[in-house]
């Protein structure tokens, strides 16, 4: 797996590549959600989901990172509630608490080396 | 010095939290007391207290199991105590309530307080200790004062201190055993089992985390005493609380699948979650809210202020952002030091709370249903937001305190203002929090509240009641609305459960959920003026005594002769009804009841009825010879000792009506709905549906019942097939695909129809009722598309007709009710041949015609009737029909206008059906039927379908609560037009509604009971000697109380013992030998002759005292050890 993943940022040398390589898989995805049938299991919200992990996956950003993009769309969540857009600010909720997890999973992990 | 320093800062700030659990001395001044709702507060505390000792609660009508309560012997312990101490209600409520405030506050301060000791962290003890006592989750669970929730809101942290310094060896296991034990014994969270849901996950976390800690750091043998630690506070736990945890547990194997099943089963659950769930997103967890009760509720006090005010949406994202901030410098920083295991842990917490708390809420909603679906007793937190809320709140309220305090400390360097910038965040939080100082969050739906002044008459009549005799039964009057099966009153009061009940330990007998059938029995024998039954009814239930209260508002869709004003003039005419005391609105009368059954007695007969328990006063009605009856209905009797059958006086069969109720007339006219089909016979997959279908016929080859369900179902498929095939371009593959469709179709219905002749006799009239209903539907939804006939006219041609000749052969085989000929038509169901009598339940009018299987019959008793079906026809006169509208007529409804038909000669002593066949052709339109007289009139909307098809549509109505001299069906346009709408009519009619219920009765040849003389003693609740002089042969005995199956029957040795520790080595009469009798009582078949005693014991009371037991020794143990402890230092 981590020959897999080298391999895979030797070939996207820059961020930037890996973002757009991700974007390409995001793109495959939602061709598969108007796939009769795959379309059951590949919902948007499903294939989101999937980008999301696999970018971090990928990209492996700072915890700062992760932590400061969380607080960004929480300030801009708080626009989507004050204009009562409901439906896409509990998107964006699904998006923070999802960075919030890897960053205080990664946290964690961490510190339960550090202490080793 | 530094400890003398230290402690005065401790003084200080808990001073601080003990100033602002004052807070609810605002609440309840001026004699106001928490009551009603959910709360569970009552009126005399201490007198509840030791009724909750028994396991029965005699006061819930016939009585009810309460054993589930047991836990909140300690939990209400607090209000009886302060109360007794206080003298007032009001005044032990207020001092109770600051006592949750404060053991709230202090379980957070002590958490904290104990793994951050500094003076640096003052902020964040104080802070997170105030914000664990002023947050929206607590002030939800104020409303009704939920002492249940707040007992393990304080035990959370305590007990997550305890556990986790006891793992990690810095509590001895024997200081932890200890501590842990007693913290559970006083917060046990009112002994409800879905509470501890959020210590389950808390502790289990815990547990899981610091054990692979230790592992790491000191090897596998920390496993060891991971296990040992975890073992012995369950052990703990376990032994302290066993009083209610023994009861829940005899509950849980006993009643857990019957439970579930009451709730709708997993998919009832999984429905009633998500509804409460429906708010909990992961951005409103954010921000703290979510609550259930706060959306789309206009008359919530305060929620709709902080979901749409943006100053305090603003703050509620404040404390997330606090914590997303914090940690982004913990990324950098490492801020963290020495309690980094335990910071980890609460953000593990933190985490897993919002996958509980969400419930079914998407994006993590799977994962909840699947633990509901697949873990075995999950079901128990069907309201995940209540049960998992607090860990959320509590992992949330700590690292905001956490965080905020570091944020002070980074970004402040000077300490005054540090502790400027801490107050200006106390003062926040309170202020944000300001629902809790406005006291307004008492109130549900004005003018309902559960912040109440009780009136005085109240008072008086409960100590009245008291001074009654404790057998005494009180049927309460008016009834309460049956739309609400709710308890509410003009001064305030609203409760699931009656407020009488709130003072008194005597029976109050009212139309509370689950009540017995011979409670709407005698309501309805009031509402009638029918004094017999009513009598007779009451004299069988024990009930001595009615309540009327004149403080009760009327049912809001109640009907003219439920109207208060007329059921207390007919109560008061009854002779024997005599006023015993009036108070204020309150009235006590005294029914001196010829026929009244005492708690126990011997039956001097028994009547075995094949009928539902609805029909339990007609039954008695009919023969008044026996004066103490046993009624044994027929599904009562399975699985249970057949031999009291042949003490049997009396047989009754219910007769079956058919086709007379409303639902079974609009199902006949085409109920079922087509269902949607993805596959057509030219898929490639299309041999899998084939072949399952294929599978399921065979499957039932042999069960013709299921066999015509299953066509009836694949019937439906085919025809959505041919409507789906139509839709396709016509080629040559779809016309034959059609026919291939067409074809399998009409073998389906050849072959449920040949199946109907493999049908006992009892069913065939049902399965051609149902096979024409579900015709009808498929006809007509054939011939709403006119497409069809474009696409293959030949074919479709051809299978109309087929269902044509289907349906009319099927209406020619079937017996059913013509209500427009006033000819109503029964089944008979005979079981024996023999001679019985027929009881028509009488209408206002007579049938004038009776015949049986077509023959005339002369007159109802005495007719001999073969084993079999028998057809019963009751002819009415036919009075005609008040409303003709025969042909289809075009009805034009202008904006503002109505169109009326007036119904001729209307009768308020009647019941109407309407039937009327409609199609909308242009906008949308509404139908009602408009009933009234000079002054008010009363509407009940129709709801007709917006449809450009046919539709009937068949209502009953009849005289409402107004005074009404008139009736008319009115047609008028609805929505938000300005143009026409148009709505064709035809086959309009209305005619009497008569479906009286008509039962065959058996007697049998003479059996005479000899009943034996019984006396009874009342020990308590729970606990009774019968004592039975000269039983002669074999008899019931009956005891009024609720059926249940923890009532256990004992025969003594001999007379009069009445030895407690007697019934221990005796064995009860077995189960199947005890009968639910009347409709709702326990009955017991006793075949012994003499004289001797009989014990009745509520068994799960015998639990309760095995847990209190060890309960009671292990406490006394633990309080040994801690007191030894304290002496040692």
């Amino acid at each position: 797996m981590d020959k897999f993943i080298s391999k895979i940022k030797q070939t996207f040398i820059s961020h930037q590549a890996l973002i757009v390589f991700t974007f390409f898989a995001f793109g495959l995805q939602i061709l598969l959600t108007d796939v009769p049938y795959l379309n059951l299991i590949f919902t948007f919200n499903t294939t989101a989901f999937l980008y999301i992990i696999i970018t971090l996956f990928f990209i492996n950003p700072r915890i700062k990172t992760l932590f400061l993009t969380s607080t960004v769309l929480l300030f801009i969540t708080y626009g989507l509630v004050i204009f009562a857009l409901d439906d896409i600010a509990e998107q964006f909720g699904n998006i923070i608490f999802l960075l919030f997890v890897i960053g205080t999973m990664r946290i964690i992990a961490l510190d339960f080396k550090k202490h080793d | 010095m530094r400890y003398l320093k230290m402690k005065k800062s401790i003084f200080l700030e808990v001073l601080i939290i003990f100033i602002l659990s004052l807070t609810p001395l605002l609440w309840l001044y001026g004699n106001y007391v928490i009551l009603g709702h959910d709360s569970g507060f009552r009126l005399d505390p201490v007198s509840h207290l030791k009724n909750l000792f028994y396991s029965w609660d005699p006061s819930y009508n016939f009585g009810l199991d309460w054993s589930s309560l047991k836990g909140f012997l300690v939990t209400q312990a607090p209000e009886a105590l302060f109360t007794v101490l206080m003298g007032s209600i009001s005044s032990g409520q207020t001092i109770t309530f600051i006592f949750w405030f404060f053991t709230i506050g202090i379980s957070m301060y002590a958490l904290i307080n104990t793994f951050f000791p500094e003076g640096k962290y003052r902020v964040f003890r104080i802070f997170s200790s105030i914000f664990y006592m002023y947050n929206f989750f607590l002030l939800q669970a104020w409303f009704i004062a939920e002492r249940a929730k707040f007992s393990l809101f304080a035990a959370l942290p305590i007990g997550l201190l305890i556990l986790y310094k006891t793992l990690t060896k810095d509590y001895s296991l024997k200081k932890g055993l200890i501590f842990f034990s007693l913290t559970f014994f006083f917060l046990n969270g009112g002994g409800s089992p879905p509470f501890y849901g959020t210590l389950l996950v808390a502790y289990s976390v815990t547990f899981f985390y610091l054990t692979v800690y230790n592992i790491r750091e000191h090897g596998y043998k920390e496993l060891r005493y991971s296990l040992k630690v975890g073992l012995l506070l369950i052990a703990g736990f376990s032994c302290v609380n066993a009083y209610w945890l023994l009861p829940q547990l005899y509950l849980f194997i006993n009643n857990y699948s019957s439970t579930l099943s009451d709730l709708g089963g997993v998919t009832g659950i999984i429905s009633w979650e998500s509804s409460i769930s429906q708010y909990a997103s992961l951005i409103n967890l954010f921000r703290l809210q979510g609550i259930p009760d706060w959306y789309n509720n206009v008359g919530h006090s305060y929620a709709n202020e902080f979901i749409k005010n943006p100053i305090l949406i603003l703050l509620s994202f404040t404390p997330f952002f606090v914590i997303l901030l914090g940690l982004y410098l913990h990324a950098s920083k490492r801020i963290i030091g020495h309690n980094h295991k335990l910071f980890n842990l609460i953000l593990l917490l933190f985490m897993i709370s919002f996958l509980f708390t969400g419930g079914t809420h998407p994006p993590l909603g799977f994962l909840y249903e699947f633990f509901i679906r697949h873990i075995p007793g999950f079901a128990i937190f069907r309201t995940p937001f209540y049960k998992f809320g607090s860990l959320l709140w509590f992992s949330f309220i700590f690292l905001t305190g956490f965080f905020l305090n570091f944020l002070l400390l980074t970004l402040v360097k000077k300490k005054i203002l540090y502790r400027f910038l801490g107050v200006i965040a106390l003062l926040g939080i309170l202020a944000y929090h300001y629902p809790f100082f406005t006291k307004t969050f008492f109130e549900w739906k004005t003018p309902f509240t559960t912040k109440v002044q009780v009136p005085d008459y109240v008072s008086r009549m409960a100590e009245y009641i008291d001074t009654t005799e404790p057998t005494s039964r009180i049927l309460l009057l008016p009834k309460l609305d049956p739309e609400f099966n709710s308890d509410i009153y003009n001064w305030g009061f609203w409760s699931l459960d009656v407020l009488p009940r709130l003072f008194t330990n005597r029976s109050i007998i009212a139309n509370t959920s689950n009540f017995s059938t011979v409670v709407s029995n005698i309501y309805e024998a009031i509402s009638r003026n029918d004094e017999n039954t009513f009598f007779r009814l009451a004299g069988i239930a024990g009930i001595d005594r009615i309540l009327w209260r004149n403080d009760v508002p009327l049912p809001r869709n109640a009907s003219s002769n439920e109207k208060n004003i007329d059921q207390k003039k007919n109560l008061e005419n009854f002779p024997g009804v005599t006023k015993e005391k009036a108070d204020g609105p309150w009235i006590l009368y005294k029914i001196d009841l010829f026929s009244y059954s005492p708690s126990f007695y011997a039956a001097d007969g028994v009547i075995y009825a094949k009928s539902d328990s609805t029909i339990l006063g007609d039954i008695l009605m009919e023969d008044k010879l026996i004066k103490r009856p046993t009624v044994l209905f027929a599904q009562s009797m399975i699985d249970k000792d057949q031999r009291v059958l042949s003490i049997l006086n009396k047989n009754i069969i219910q007769s079956e009506c058919v086709l007379c109720s409303l639902d079974d007339l609009n199902k006949l006219k085409g109920g079922p709905q087509i269902p949607n089909v993805s596959l057509l016979p030219d898929s490639p997959f299309y041999f899998l549906v084939t072949w399952g279908e294929q599978k399921i016929l065979s499957l039932y080859k042999t069960n013709p019942v299921f066999r015509i369900d299953a066509d009836l179902g694949l019937s439906n498929k085919r025809i959505a097939e041919m409507k789906k095939i139509t839709m396709t371009k016509l080629t040559q593959n779809s016309r034959t695909m059609l026919n291939q469709v067409i074809k399998r179709y009409k073998s389906l219905i050849t072959d449920m129809i040949n199946q109907t002749s493999l049908l006992p006799e009892d069913q065939t009239n049902a399965a051609f009722i149902k096979i024409q209903s579900f015709l009808n539907s498929q006809y007509g939804y054939l011939g709403q598309d006119s497409a069809l006939y474009e696409f293959d006219s030949e074919g479709f041609e051809n299978l109309s007709i087929f269902m044509q000749n289907q349906i009319a052969d099927l209406q020619s085989k079937s017996w059913f009710t013509n209500m427009q000929e006033y000819q109503i038509k029964y089944l008979l169901p005979i079981d024996v041949s023999g001679i019985y009598d027929l009881n028509i339940i009488a209408e206002k009018i007579q049938p004038k015609k009776i015949e049986i299987d077509g023959r005339l019959l002369l007159a109802n008793n005495n007719l001999f009737l073969t084993k079999g079906i028998h057809k019963l026809s009751l002819i009415y006169p036919n009075s005609g029909n008040f409303l003709t509208v025969k042909e289809s007529q075009e009805l034009t409804l202008p904006f503002g206008k109505k169109i009326k038909f007036a119904i001729k000669n209307y009768d308020t002593n009647n019941r109407y059906i309407i039937h009327f066949e409609y199609k909308i052709i242009k906008g949308r339109a509404n139908a009602s039927i408009v009933q009234g007289g000079k002054k008010s009139y009363h509407r009940e909307l129709l709801h007709i379908g917006q449809t450009p098809f046919w539709k009937s549509r068949d209502y009953l109505f009849q005289k409402p609560s107004v005074d009404s001299t008139y009736a008319q069906l009115e047609f008028y346009q609805t929505g938000f037009e300005t143009e026409d709408a148009i709505v064709q009519v035809k086959n309009l009619d209305v005619v009497k509604y008569i479906a009286p219920n008509v039962f065959l009765s058996r007697k049998r040849a003479a059996v005479n009971i000899r009943s034996p003389k019984l006396s009874f003693q009342r020990i308590n609740p729970t606990r009774y000697i019968v004592n039975v002089t000269r039983a002669e042969g074999p008899f019931i005995l009956n005891f009024g109380d609720s059926f249940h199956e923890g009532w256990k029957a004992y025969i003594m040795p001999g007379a009069g013992i009445s030895s407690w520790f007697s019934s221990l080595v005796l064995k009860p009469i077995p189960e199947t030998q005890h009968y639910l009798v009347n409709g709702y009582a326990n009955g017991w078949y006793i075949n012994k002759s003499g004289d001797y005693a009989i014990l009745i014991e509520y068994y799960p009371q015998r639990v309760f005292y095995a847990g209190l037991l060890l309960s009671g020794l292990s406490l006394v143990f633990f309080i040994s050890l801690f007191i030894k402890r304290g002496k040692n230092g």
